[in-house]
């Protein structure tokens, strides 16, 4: 019960930090503004067009046939829009909506959690205490029973818990999100066909999730049932992986599109059957994904706790694996044939496969990845910069900028010669109409005076965009001159997003990469504490420095390695909004890089930085290594990584 | 040969070891003596597992301190817990020991599989050690320990959890391996000791109680063993006065087999069939 209650404060602790760091000011997820405001305008017109081709395709011969799925996919396509005749879409804060439907982490923890609660009622087996409880009265059917029954009330607390905490976060960070309003109001719902407010979306969601967490317990709860032995955790993690693949790569338009969408993973994000209509053909009738995920959910569900009663109050006994005699063979055969593997491989072995560090560093970069690739950069860049950048980008010189500022002075000139004009042609206006002049006379004026507005408010933009380089630009020259280093003139976006406007990102990539680490190397040196094997290796000719070293080595590659990677994914995200640029002209020709002590290229200091990131991480390994010597296992040893490095780290990115 | 001089290891105030001088030659030595004695202790200072508080460990004249891994290359132990990687398969395990040990791939290779083959788990050889039983483990442990042929094998309980023909088998071939190197048994399967050891080093309280052959160490016990004979109740009774007293039941009645310094006159003397347990009875006792 403790280790529960620790992992669920711990899960949710998770969720809330990297839910805080998903709500990220210079990204964006959803329509905001004046495109938003046409989305709004243009929805009637939307469920208008919708009946009228439905409408029309009822009047083409295939589709008038009662009998045919086409025929009642349209009736009904035609009586589910019916019932959005009065939703009135209204402007609102939309981002935090939409961050709630994008954000995946709360789904994987709500299953880690599920799946941790399945492994504790397994916990007996592995002390044989299994069999004493068996042996008691009400040891087999009520005990069955009241784990379904803890199981299932155990996920509604987490549910409610870890999915109340991302919407109490992103109603904070968003706030003023008016979950009265009609969903269809979040542009992403715009095909929602149910006439449900955000509120009730979200609880919906939320029960959909519960159903989705209950199936993948219960069927981990049954093959645990069946076969009493890893293989059932195997066997899942296969299945589910499954399922991720058929709900990722099948196309809706797939005539297996019933198995993209009745599937766990559709089932579990819950977005599906809210933000795409589409009936499913079940055996010729259209059903929709949320009625057809609730029905097919919840009798799975039912014949998964009939299998669970059935294998643990009926047919309990330990089956052999199916597949054990084909599995032996080749086994035997690969051991046999395997080949011997040095010290150092041997501890690689051991960190990666035998400890799931591969696993674990391999899921934290998942996530990162789709933490990041849920959300795209806004473009906040000027284009009249940006073609001042194209103009005088290259080396920077006294020439060059005597040339910027000659420009300067002639577009001002040129500005102040055109503000004459446009007085000018006021002038005459006014004149015009108090003579009395008519609107033929009138009109050549008043074109010339739109065209002399237009060039000027053109032009202001550019002089606006040119006297923002120029003030990169002066201040690039003073550096010059007090410091004798060359400066170049660059476009700075992408590297002022990347080294200091997008810092969410940093900290919530360090976050990530401390947990990675925290769970990878936690058993480093535990493990042999637990095994009993510290007095063997003690003995052996290089058990002691020469092992300690490789486990050294091997934390430091993999935590700098995983540093990289994970820190990869936002400089690869940003190039590919804005392109980088000029990687060989000095560093100092970023301006918020002005301070940097260093002579070097952009490239160099990007290769300076992404190293750093990856000892930073090598240090916090060693961190990890070192408490893990000192712990007795590795529960103890992440509970005292997350007091040490992790709570700390986070109070001071939040301060 | 291993050389122990005036050896003390003291936990605080209480002395684990107290100036224990021993020199062990090829051969089989049995280290016998009650819990506490010191054993495993002893064990682990020969190890160079623990440090310790007085007195010199020398292998062949040198202190294997200084030695540090030139004499771990010559040392195979099997502990007392059964320390093993439980998501290993046994050769796995093997082939990881060897790699520790610093022995040539291609020699580890050979060996894991000879001392495989010795052990009686070859064909166990690709299972998980998690699923395997305790005298599986302890086998695996023996193998493990006999790796890269070390001239020193430290063997604490290693027939435990073993049935008797593979605890015969495996006595056997630490007899045979033994001409040419150290064995030093820590057991309580006496039985082991008395067939095997040249030699039996018993400890008490972390002295030296004794160190001779076992012959020698029963024929020391002569006058010391009597049995007496009678009811259930009777023999009941009398274990009550001595609860080191071994109770047998015979085809007539009961008997209780007693170890003493004074034979009390309601026992008679046993002279004959005398074994190592009586000596081990009669040093825990006194």
């Amino acid at each position: 019960m403790k280790r529960i209650l620790l992992l669920l404060t711990l899960l949710l602790f998770l969720n809330v930090t990297f839910c805080f760091y998903q709500c990220n000011e210079s990204t964006t997820n959803t329509l905001e503004g004046e495109a938003l405001q046409e989305y709004l305008l243009s929805y009637p017109q939307y469920l208008e067009e919708t009946q009228q081709n439905a409408n029309r395709l009822l009047n083409v011969p295939f589709y008038k046939n009662d009998s045919s799925f086409a025929g009642r996919n349209i009736k009904k396509t035609v009586e589910d829009y019916q019932t959005l005749r009065g939703v009135k879409p209204e402007n609102g804060e939309n981002r935090g909506i939409v961050t709630f439907l994008n954000y995946q982490l709360t789904d994987i923890l709500f299953l880690v959690f599920g799946a941790s609660l399945i492994l504790r009622f397994h916990q007996e087996q592995k002390t044989g205490m299994h069999l004493l409880v068996r042996t008691t009265a009400r040891g087999r059917m009520p005990v069955v029973l009241a784990r379904i029954a803890v199981y299932f009330a155990g996920m509604a607390i987490s549910a409610a818990l870890l999915y109340g905490s991302t919407f109490l976060v992103v109603s904070v960070t968003y706030p003023h999100a008016e979950l009265g309003r009609a969903i269809q109001s979040v542009p992403e719902f715009m095909q929602c066909a149910y006439p449900i407010t955000i509120a009730e979306y979200l609880i919906g969601s939320v029960c959909l999730k519960y159903l989705a967490g209950l199936l993948f317990g219960l069927l981990l709860f049954a093959l645990q049932g069946i076969f009493h032995s890893s293989l059932s955790a195997v066997l899942l993690l296969l299945l589910s992986a499954g399922e991720f693949l058929l709900y990722r790569l099948l196309l809706p338009t797939s005539a297996w599109a019933v198995i993209k969408y009745y599937n766990l993973f559709s089932v579990l994000y819950a977005r599906d059957a809210f933000v795409h209509y589409h009936n499913l053909n079940v055996f010729g009738h259209p059903v929709s994904i949320l009625k057809g995920q609730m029905i097919s959910g919840a009798a799975i569900c039912l014949i998964l706790i009939g299998a669970c009663i059935y294998f643990y109050g009926i047919a309990y006994y330990t089956r052999r694996n199916p597949f054990a005699r084909q599995g032996e063979r080749i086994m035997a055969w690969v051991s046999r044939h395997k080949p011997c593997l040095p010290a150092f491989l041997w501890e690689c072995k051991k960190l990666l496969i035998s400890q799931k560090g591969l696993v674990i560093l391999l899921a934290v970069f998942y996530l990162a990845f789709s933490a990041s690739t849920e959300l795209r950069y806004l473009d906040m860049r000027n284009p009249y910069e940006l073609h001042w950048y194209e103009d005088f980008g290259g080396k920077l010189d006294r020439e060059k900028y005597g040339q910027m500022t000659a420009e300067q002075e002639k577009m001002q000139n040129r500005l102040d010669r055109l503000y004459i004009s446009r007085q000018r042609l006021e002038q005459t206006l006014l004149e015009m109409q108090a003579g009395g002049a008519d609107g033929a006379a009138i009109a050549p004026i008043s074109k010339s005076l739109s065209d002399v507005q237009q060039r000027i408010d053109k032009l202001e933009k550019e002089l606006v965009g040119l006297g923002r380089v120029l003030d990169n630009v002066s201040s690039a020259m003073e550096y010059m001159e007090r410091t004798g280093r060359e400066l170049a003139v660059l476009e700075p976006y992408s590297y002022n997003l990347l080294l200091r406007d997008d810092e969410k990102t940093v900290r919530r990539n360090q976050l990530y990469i401390l947990i990675a680490v925290i769970l990878s190397f936690s058993a480093v040196m535990s493990w042999e504490q637990t095994s009993h094997m510290k007095m063997t290796l003690h003995t052996l000719y290089r058990g002691r420095k020469r092992n300690i070293l490789y486990k050294v080595l091997l934390v430091i590659l993999c935590s700098g390695a995983t540093a990289v990677a994970i820190h990869m994914i936002q400089f690869l995200q940003i190039g590919r909004s804005f392109p980088y640029h000029d990687f060989d002209y000095p560093v100092q020709s970023i301006e918020c890089m002005r301070n940097f002590p260093l002579s070097i290229s952009i490239g160099a200091y990007l290769i300076l930085l992404f190293v750093m990131r990856g000892l930073g991480a090598a240090c916090a390994g060693l961190c990890v290594m070192g408490i893990s010597r000192l712990s007795k296992d590795r529960v103890t040893c992440i509970i005292l990584c997350c007091a040490v490095l992790l709570f700390p780290t986070i109070l001071l990115s939040v301060i | 040969m291993l050389e122990v001089k005036e050896l003390t290891k003291q936990y605080g105030s209480f002395t684990a070891l107290d100036h224990l001088n021993v020199t062990f030659d090829k051969g089989v030595y049995g280290l016998l003596g009650p819990n506490g004695a010191g054993k495993s202790t002893f064990l682990n200072l020969i190890t160079d597992n623990i440090p310790r508080t007085g007195g010199e460990i020398l292998y062949n004249g040198k202190d294997i301190r200084s030695l540090g891994a030139r004499y771990r290359k010559q040392v195979g132990y099997t502990p007392q817990l059964q320390g093993m990687y439980e998501s290993f398969t046994a050769r796995d395990f093997l082939h990881y020991i060897g790699a520790l040990k610093g022995m040539r791939l291609s020699a580890c290779r050979k060996q894991t599989e000879e001392f495989l083959e010795v052990v009686n788990l070859s064909k166990d050889a690709h299972h998980l050690l998690g699923s395997f039983s305790g005298g599986m483990k302890q086998r695996v442990l023996l193998a493990a320990a006999m790796l890269d042929e070390p001239e020193i094998l430290i063997l604490d309980e290693p027939t435990v959890g073993l049935d008797p023909k593979e605890r015969i088998h495996l006595r056997n071939y630490i007899a045979s391996i033994a001409r040419n190197r150290t064995v030093l048994l820590a057991t309580h399967v006496v039985d082991d000791i008395e067939s095997i050891a040249g030699r039996v080093l018993m400890l008490k309280q972390g002295r030296m109680c004794g160190f001779d052959s076992p012959a020698h160490l029963i024929s020391q016990i002569s006058g010391h063993v009597g049995e007496t004979r009678g009811s259930y109740e009777e023999i009941l009774e009398l274990k009550q006065q001595y609860p080191n007293g071994k109770l047998m039941q015979l085809e007539d009645g009961f008997c209780l087999r007693i170890v003493a310094q004074e034979l009390p006159e309601n026992f008679s003397r046993v002279d004959v069939g005398l074994t190592l347990e009586d000596v081990y009875l009669y040093y825990a006792v006194m």
